[in-house]
């Protein structure tokens, strides 16, 4: 089960994520991020504090998202509160030292 | 005294879900923490996954995949068992952590994080079947 909200906040999308990223739902959360770039919504923040579980089938989704973020002028992924386990994910594949990662959404939004 | 359980699942996405569960109730009654039981629970998935889609190309209904969890006084063993052309995941070079993004593919990590994740990693190819046995110490 996954639950995605998206918002907008001036020129920052917010994308809410609540649930298992696993390789039933990764391929839901990578439309939404593909819908939001082919909008020209280009800086993206992934809220993940309720996500208690991410596979690399969710890993790929945030990668591929990113690199069409960053050839996009201006473009950008950032995350916001992973959890532990999601964190520890994202830094074996060594994600962390090129995604932005922020301890809230408001930080991550201000960010742009 | 060695224990032991078995299950099939049709390769298929949808029934993973049901592998891994029916794997962390084995792990849960080996006496496995959360932790442990996580990591197994993520490694089945990977694995699986990578049956379903480079094994049967997502073209797995039908096939079968045998999941055996199996117990001693050391070690939580799971073996995942499918009939697949023959694929040895641990000749595959690791993706590279510190690969800048453009030049990394966005998938790939899934042998990785379970290579990781357990503390014994061996394949097996017999019966032309392909045969992943992971192991995590008690």
């Amino acid at each position: 089960m996954i639950d995605i909200d998206v918002s907008r906040l001036n020129h920052v999308t917010l994308v809410e994520v609540n649930g298992r990223i696993d390789g039933i739902t990764a391929p839901q959360l990578g439309i939404v991020l593909k819908e939001q770039l082919a909008r020209d919504q280009r800086q993206l923040v992934i809220d993940l504090s309720g996500v208690e579980y991410m596979s690399s089938a969710g890993l790929r989704e945030l990668v591929t998202a990113l690199k069409v973020a960053r050839q996009q002028d201006g473009g950008d992924l950032r995350v916001a509160r992973p959890i532990e386990r999601v964190r520890e994910i994202m830094e074996l594949a060594g994600l962390h030292q090129i995604v932005r990662i922020y301890a809230t959404p408001d930080e991550a939004i201000a960010s742009f | 005294m060695t224990q032991q359980s078995r299950l099939r699942i049709n390769a298929v996405v949808d029934e993973i879900e049901r592998a891994c569960a029916f794997v962390s109730i084995n792990a849960r009654e080996a006496g496995m923490d959360d932790e442990s039981i996580y990591r197994c629970y993520l490694s089945v998935e990977e694995i699986c996954t990578n049956i379903i889609e480079h094994g049967y190309h997502f073209e797995g209904q039908g096939r079968l995949i045998e999941i055996v969890c199996r117990r001693d006084e050391r070690w939580f063993t799971i073996i995942v068992i499918d009939d697949a052309p023959a694929f040895n995941p641990l000749q595959q070079e690791d993706p590279d952590p510190k690969a800048p993004l453009m030049q990394r593919p966005s998938g790939g990590w899934g042998i990785y994080f379970v290579k990781k994740f357990m503390d014994r990693i061996e394949y097996r190819y017999c019966q032309q079947r392909n045969c992943l046995i992971i192991s995590k110490r008690l």
